[in-house]
């Protein structure tokens, strides 16, 4: 019950309509959230129209907000929904700190890092993600975030402390519930920014790939995902326009992969082909599943319930997988 | 270009998807999410399926019903709603049920390039993995339950099929602990629910709800006479409902006498179900005055008997205006599976719940959530485009099977799909389609047919499913035709009576001439090695919505659960337990 007063107190500032941002809409407003904002200067492109449902062809060249308004209301008459064409970047701290959760989608490092640190210095958990292709990435900060998340009575108990290198148990208790032991953990977890995520001063991955074996088998999708950031943002812009040299993703994943001191074996040439030709391109089913994900790690974070994603989800959604990064 | 996307991601495969026609059966959770990432993927030709209306529940998350369309056909819904963004697709929307084989014969589903099951429940989902073995066609199964779910693509044949692996049937109890023995809060529950509530305030009933021996699972013969008897005269206190006036509600006392006194009086009797168990206590009660009571603290028995008064009262008002049915946020309807349930347990002295809990439990549930929806329909439409590689091979190789997953190091889990289960009893089978016009054959016509085709050194068996038309000293049915006792989609089972050929499955399908599969049989095996271990048991049969006798349908809650583990997953996984 109090979970659901604070999902109806919530107020959330979805930043570009892109196909994720339309797939977080959507699961936000279906799950009953108090008011959400989405914002977005751009217009509806042709090839809107073939990643987000809330367009249909009589709309192109109308703003995107405008354009989706009336169906992205029908889908929850009790969500307050408002709308803005403003560009986000024209907005002052003020207008930030009036909501208490923020997903942006579709922006690119620097975009990324001046916002994150906007929250940061208000306090506001941020949410961001993108996609290229069959390939896309979540990223979270909650900056320091408490949840309550159900185990089990294992032969091994849950104790006090560390539970991972993020995140600590801080209180116990004992509950029994349909004949089952239960362990109900307060779990507080730690979140880095995303400033840090493309530099390795601490050793990052070793507590989660303690071998050079373990290491090797880290995603080649990953550094190449954040390798594409470095590329500025490419919102209202044809895709037929958006050209990416392999050989100049390939010089920035070869950076990446050097800065984060991951093994070279980890450059996968023909998937930074595949990339670099796929880069800023949406595809609606991974749309659906990263829009998925955020929006019920939302709800949980909201809810205070189950372990929040910490803090770089990255989707293949050529092989169906998922790791989760603690970068 | 609205398509610029899936050609620059796609290539020419883009075009695949264009000429492809698919089959989604269920337009509900997962498949309003489904419709809308096929069709923005620009599937050529999406059929939708569903046998459903849409209910007020389903509201909140399948984004594609509105207030307005309560009461319609979900296939028909989820086709207008998708218009505006439909830019390329023909959609065709069938209302009808997967298993009608007049609506759906086999030739419907020969069209398809591949299938989609966005089912909720056991039995369809079988069935439709059952087409796909039959025709071939690759089939991408998936479902959720709360926060779980999977997605499985299946080839049929070349990879585990959806019957290789047991499921987890829902969860069910025999009819004797609901009926006489009951021992803990869920079995009185379920007996208010299910048994007690349509008894009482059921349609008409008629000979049909009769309990009959052959509905008891007991051979305590004693025990069989007792429910029976009890049962009947149910039949009487209906007529007391019936036939109830407002200002008098004397007669619920004799209901409550009944059912929680004299038949409890009677099961005492039978001694031989309380050697090993607590005698119950028959209820001692009196006349009190009807009322309700605050649902968050337990009630006593006397305040149990108050409300049992209260709400059977007020529903026999009720039932003059029409069927009252059981719905977990209706209060009177409640109100009384909450007061005979505790009234129950207090008579066999178990444990009593509150009226939240009760209603958790019989509202049963674990709630669907939209989110898990989304994402698993979203890995099922993804899986779609390994289905288009030029080889088999190379199709499986691709393909991965996804699972939810409560790992912080992966939001899903996913696996290579596995080879065929060489025990299925599903595609372990030698099967194959028989065409034919029911009406001008008998059974022995097919019979030679049959022995003829595949060299039987002598004689076969016949079964339509379990019942046997023929085998050597059963040919009563010989010269009966067979649409006397055959019906388009049935199976038939071919056994050698000299059991040297395997067995043999023919679906039953419609055509002008008899038309048998070719094929040579494979010899049958002597099976004689002992069953693989049982704990290879998986449990991704999830459902949409859990609709069962049981309460929450938590993994803990299963007592040999502990051993059993997801298979191909971490074995350190832990399991979380899932509370909306």
């Amino acid at each position: 019950m109090e979970a659901q007063t604070r999902m109806r107190g919530s107020r959330v500032l979805v930043v570009n309509l892109t196909s994720v941002g339309g797939e977080v809409v959507k699961n936000l407003m279906l799950g009953g959230i108090g008011a959400i904002t989405v914002i977005d200067s751009t217009k509806v492109l042709d090839q809107d129209l073939n990643v987000n449902f809330f367009f249909d062809k009589t709309q192109v060249s109308e703003y995107k907000v405008v354009a989706a308004e009336s169906r992205i209301r029908e889908l929850n008459p009790r969500v307050n929904l408002s709308i803005s064409t403003d560009d986000w970047e024209s907005k002052d701290t003020d207008y930030f700190a009036s909501f208490n959760l923020i997903v942006a989608t579709g922006l690119d490092k620097d975009q990324l890092s001046k916002f994150n640190t906007i929250t940061r210095d208000l306090n506001i958990p941020f949410y961001a993600a993108g996609s290229h292709g069959l390939y896309g990435y979540i990223f979270v900060d909650l900056i320091e975030h408490e949840s309550s998340v159900k185990y089990e009575r294992n032969p091994v108990p849950k104790k006090l402390g560390v539970l991972n290198p993020v995140a600590e148990i801080v209180r116990i208790t004992d509950t029994v519930e349909n004949d089952v032991e239960i362990q109900n953990c307060i779990v507080k977890t730690k979140f880095n920014p995303f400033s840090s995520i493309l530099v390795n001063t601490t050793n990052k991955f070793a507590p989660y790939f303690p071998t050079p074996r373990k290491l090797r088998k880290i995603t080649p999708v990953l550094p190449i995902l954040l390798a594409l950031f470095e590329y500025a943002a490419v919102l209202g812009k044809p895709i037929e326009e958006v050209h990416i040299e392999p050989s100049d993703l390939q010089a920035k994943v070869v950076r990446v992969i050097a800065d984060l001191q991951l093994p070279k074996e980890i450059l996968d040439t023909n998937l930074v082909k595949k990339l670099a030709n796929q880069a800023f391109c949406e595809f609606q089913p991974v749309s659906a599943i990263l829009g998925g994900a955020l929006s019920q790690d939302v709800i949980n974070m909201l809810g205070r319930r189950e372990l929040p994603l910490n803090n770089f989800v990255v989707l293949d959604g050529y092989n169906n997988e998922m790791p989760v990064f603690n970068l | 270009m609205y398509d610029s996307y899936l050609s620059r991601i796609f290539g020419d495969q883009a075009d695949k998807f264009r000429e492809s026609k698919v089959l989604m059966v269920g337009a509900g959770g997962i498949g309003c999410e489904l419709l809308k990432d096929l069709l923005l993927m620009n599937y050529g030709e999406i059929h939708i399926l569903d046998l459903d209306t849409i209910d007020l529940s389903n509201l909140n998350r399948q984004f594609l019903f509105r207030q307005k369309d309560i009461k319609q056909s979900k296939a028909l819904t989820a086709q207008k709603a998708v218009e505006s963004f439909n830019h390329n697709s023909k959609l065709v929307a069938h209302h009808g049920n997967i298993m009608d084989t007049n609506m759906f014969p086999l030739s419907f589903f020969k069209q398809f390039n591949i299938i989609f099951n966005a089912l909720d429940n056991l039995e369809a989902r079988f069935y439709v993995n059952k087409i796909a073995l039959f025709t071939k066609i690759p089939l991408i199964e998936s479902g959720t339950s709360g926060l779980k779910g999977q997605v499985q693509p299946i080839y049929p044949y070349q990879t585990e099929c959806f019957a290789c692996i047991p499921k987890e049937q829902p969860k069910s109890f025999p009819v004797c602990t609901i009926r006489s023995t009951p021992s803990k809060p869920i079995h009185c529950i379920t007996w208010a629910k299910n048994f007690l509530f349509p008894q009482l305030f059921g349609e008409d009933a008629s000979e049909q709800d009769k309990l009959k021996p052959q509905d008891v699972d007991s051979d305590n013969k004693a025990e069989i006479e007792a429910l029976l008897k009890e049962s009947n005269e149910l039949l009487d206190l209906k007529a007391l409902v019936m036939n109830a006036v407002p200002e008098d509600d004397s007669y619920v006392y004799k209901i409550i006498a009944k059912i929680f006194k004299d038949d409890i009086e009677r099961l005492l009797l039978i001694e031989t179900l309380w050697t090993t168990r607590e005698k119950p206590t028959p209820l001692e009660f009196e006349e009190t005055k009807a009322q309700t009571f605050d649902g968050q603290r337990l009630w006593t028995a006397a305040e149990n008997v108050a409300v049992f008064v209260d709400s059977t009262h007020k529903i026999a008002q009720r039932l003059k205006t029409g069927p009252v049915d059981f719905d977990k946020d209706d209060e009177d309807t409640l109100d009384f599976v909450v007061s005979a349930a505790n009234l129950r347990s207090h008579v066999f002295h178990i444990p009593l719940k509150t009226k939240f809990e009760i209603k958790q439990i019989a509202g049963n549930i674990i709630p669907a959530v939209a989110t898990t929806n989304a994402i698993m329909a979203g890995f099922s439409a993804l899986s779609s485009i390994h289905a288009f590689y030029n080889t088999v091979e190379e199709k499986v190789k691709h393909s991965k099977m996804v699972y939810d997953s409560n790992q912080p190091a992966r939001f899903v889990n996913s696996s290579g799909l596995a080879p065929r289960n060489n025990r299925c009893p599903a595609c372990s089978v030698t099967r194959g389609i028989i065409t034919l016009d029911l009406s001008q054959l008998t059974v022995n016509d097919i019979r030679e047919a049959i022995i003829a085709k595949y060299g039987y050194s002598d004689d076969i068996g016949i079964a339509d499913g379990s019942r046997l038309l023929y085998d050597y000293d059963f040919d009563d049915n010989l010269e009966t035709s067979l649409d006397k006792v055959c019906a388009y989609g049935d199976v038939l089972f071919i056994t050698d009576a000299d059991e040297e050929l395997d067995s043999l499955e023919l679906f039953i399908d419609r055509g002008d001439a008899l038309e048998l599969p070719a094929f040579t049989l494979p010899k049958a095996v002597k099976n004689t090695d002992t069953p693989e271990d049982e704990d290879d048991e998986d449990d991704f049969a999830l459902e949409g919505e859990v609709i069962d006798l049981d309460g929450p349908k938590r993994k803990a809650e299963d007592e040999k659960e502990p051993a059993a583990k997801k298979r191909k997953l971490d074995a350190s996984a832990e399991i979380e337990i899932v509370e909306l």
